[in-house]
């Protein structure tokens, strides 16, 4: 691969600044057999909005619970803000959770809710009815204030949740899944709110999720976790476009997998012969070794289609359209060529149905560039 | 108005609540309101009850009694209260830990613990009483432990009473407190650790207020009985003390005052009422005891 395409980089978040907030370092924890975190190490800056996603018990959870404090690594070592964290107790450290169930204190009104933190730190009234009232309007609140938490909605606790954690000014502000029990066109929404929120407040939000979507709208960069450590680190442009292993390609949104073989590899290209044909490929990482069995992905969307006019070129494959499903700003075809079923995508971008038919043979061009070789 | 299907409903609700009310109503209400009465009039010269509207009972029980003051029956009352007090807290002392300690095991063994804890229950309390008393006794094997040791002797004596009616009384309060412990939702203790409460803040604000009904309900279960207890501090405290509940009988049998008994019976209750009134409404709602 030569350099990544330039479309990525207008995506990549601007370069950070300034220190890390977090620096694990081989973090280990067991709980009994279950290895819940395998010698994680990562660095997160200040002022970044980070995400960990993975499927459930992949320790995503585990690793927040440790940077608050509420968890303890068998072995290993965690920095947090520059001191380390081991004998720092979670009620000292000045980062705040928002919970995955909310946690509100049912027996609290919404204000005092909020002035917990405040109270426990023991600053003068006045102080805390200003910077209350203050999150309140922010998080949009204020016409809450007297209600118990039994008596409010999902979003409703969400927020409030967010302003008790907020108000006291954390350093690094924890998210575990905030979004989970909210249904779908709340969780949109209050994503964009909690970007924004996290712009504005500068601090570092580490955001845990099980969401690809959250993720990839929310964060500056992304860990994806399996199985008690990270296999992949990076912005969300980088890893759509550029999964460097089957599970992550397979996480984050939807793939076409092609197995295969190299036959050759020269001039920064790689050619792979499989079941649908030959494929160019740009030559990534990895050293290319001849014979070897690769797979590819490509997304769906990347996929051209075109009427059948030639075949026997290398990326470009005859096929067959099984299935096609209409869904309003997009139509996703199932299509099968040389018995390799494949998916593909085509944009609605025009109120002009220029689509094919089941049934109809097309041509399936899969760009070299946007083709990935993975690295398992 | 008459919906046939809301009255089939009505009469069904009366034949399910019936039996229970009546009972109540024959054998409590109406008893109570007896006593009530009696304790407004006064006993003959042989004991036998006189319609006689009268305060004199009640002017006797504070110490105002036909022969000058007397605090005999304010000291007994106290006495009883304030054994009733001891008692609860020590059980609340001894059950908040174990409580705790039954729910945070894992399941197999909490129910084990639990009957563990029930076990007493098998034998009468009686029984269990002349139990401690032949294990307190000076010849008795805890006794003489106690005097090689160099020790005062525990029985007859106040010690002794207690180490009885905690041992009878801490189940009542281990059960309900158990039953609210196991619910705690032990995020919220997370939550207020991560919002800066110290180890002392968290269970005043995050556990305390979730266990608040059983610990309500395990203090009076405890308390009530306790007060009028009077079988153990006779058994193990030397018969010489007057309790409420032995003097309450004393008048009802022996003495055959009916009115004086009465009037010490509806103030104990009035007192026990009064004091849980004040309990409630500070403890009430919000569940901030401290």
């Amino acid at each position: 691969m030569t350099a990544p395409t330039p479309t990525l980089e207008k995506y990549v978040a601007p370069p950070l600044s300034g220190g890390f907030s977090i620096e694990a370092d081989q973090l280990t924890r067991r709980f009994g057999e279950v290895t819940a975190l395998d010698r994680v190490s990562v660095r997160i800056h200040e002022g970044e909005f980070f995400s960990l996603l993975g499927p459930s018990g992949c320790g995503k959870t585990t690793l927040l619970r440790m940077i608050g404090g509420l968890e303890m690594p068998d072995s290993g070592r965690l920095i947090l803000l520059g001191r380390d964290a081991a004998d720092w107790p979670a009620h000292q450290r000045p980062v705040n959770t928002v919970f995955q169930s909310y946690a509100l204190f049912p027996h609290l009104n919404v204000v005092d809710n909020v002035a917990f933190g405040l109270r426990m730190k023991r600053l003068p009234e006045s102080e805390i009815h200003r910077r209350v009232q203050g999150v309140m309007e922010m998080t949009r609140i204020r016409e809450l204030e007297r209600r118990f938490p039994a008596e409010l909605s999902g979003g409703q606790k969400q927020r409030v949740a967010l302003a008790r954690a907020v108000v006291n000014e954390p350093k690094v502000l924890l998210l575990d899944e905030p979004l989970g029990a909210l249904d779908l066109k709340l969780r949109k929404q209050l994503q964009i709110e909690l970007h924004q929120l996290q712009r504005r407040l500068g601090i570092t939000f580490i955001y845990v999720t099980h969401d690809q979507d959250e993720a990839l709208v929310m964060s500056d960069r992304i860990a994806v976790m399996n199985e008690g450590r990270i296999v992949q680190l990076d912005t969300p442009a980088q890893l759509y476009e550029r999964p460097r292993t089957r599970f992550v390609a397979e996480f984050l949104g939807a793939c076409n997998l092609i197995e295969g073989e190299i036959v050759e590899a020269a001039s920064g290209q790689i050619k792979v012969r499989s079941a649908a044909g030959m494929f160019m490929v740009a030559m990534g990482s990895i050293a290319p070794d001849i014979r070897s069995k690769v797979t590819l992905v490509i997304r769906p969307e990347r996929i051209v289609l075109s009427a059948l006019t030639q075949s026997g070129q290398p990326n470009r494959v005859s096929a067959e359209i099984n299935d096609v499903i209409y869904s309003g700003a997009e139509t996703r075809y199932s299509l099968c060529g040389g018995a390799v079923p494949f998916h593909c995508c085509l944009i609605n971008s025009s109120a002009v149905r220029d689509g094919f038919a089941v049934g109809e043979s097309v041509s399936a061009y899969f760009p070299p560039e946007s083709l990935i070789l993975l690295n398992d | 108005m008459t919906d046939p299907g809301n009255s089939r409903q009505t009469v069904r609700a009366a034949f399910v609540c019936g039996p229970g009310l009546i009972w109540l109503l024959v054998f409590l209400l109406v008893p109570m309101l007896l006593i009530l009465s009696v304790s407004f009039i006064s006993r003959g010269a042989y004991g036998e009850l006189e319609w006689t509207v009268t305060l004199e009972n009640y002017r006797r029980l504070i110490g105002f009694g036909a022969l000058g003051f007397d605090p005999l029956y304010p000291q007994i009352l106290l006495r009883s209260l304030a054994l009733g007090a001891t008692t609860a807290f020590l059980c609340l002392l001894m059950g908040m830990p174990l409580a705790f300690f039954i729910a945070r095991l894992p399941g197999r063994f909490r129910a084990a613990a639990l009957l563990l804890v029930v076990i007493p229950f098998w034998t009468s309390l009686l029984i269990r009483t002349y139990a401690w008393q032949i294990l307190l006794a000076p010849e008795g094997w805890f006794g003489s432990i106690l005097r090689h040791l160099g020790m005062t002797e525990l029985y007859p004596g106040t010690l002794a009473v207690l180490i009885g009616m905690v041992c009878d009384f801490l189940p009542f309060f281990v059960l309900p407190l158990y039953a609210s412990v196991e619910k705690i939702n032990w995020s919220l203790a997370e939550a207020a650790m991560d919002l800066g409460a110290s180890q002392w803040n968290v269970f005043r604000h995050a556990i305390l207020p979730q266990i608040s009904p059983g610990l309500t309900a395990g203090l009076i279960l405890v308390f009530l009985p306790a007060t009028g207890q009077f079988v153990i501090p006779d058994l193990l405290g030397g018969a010489k003390t007057v309790l409420l509940g032995n003097a309450i009988q004393q008048q009802f049998g022996q003495s055959r005052d009916w009115p004086f008994g009465a009037a010490m019976a509806v103030a104990a209750l009035a007192l026990v009422i009064a004091g849980m009134w004040l309990f409630y409404r500070k403890s009430g709602q919000k569940g901030e005891w401290l």
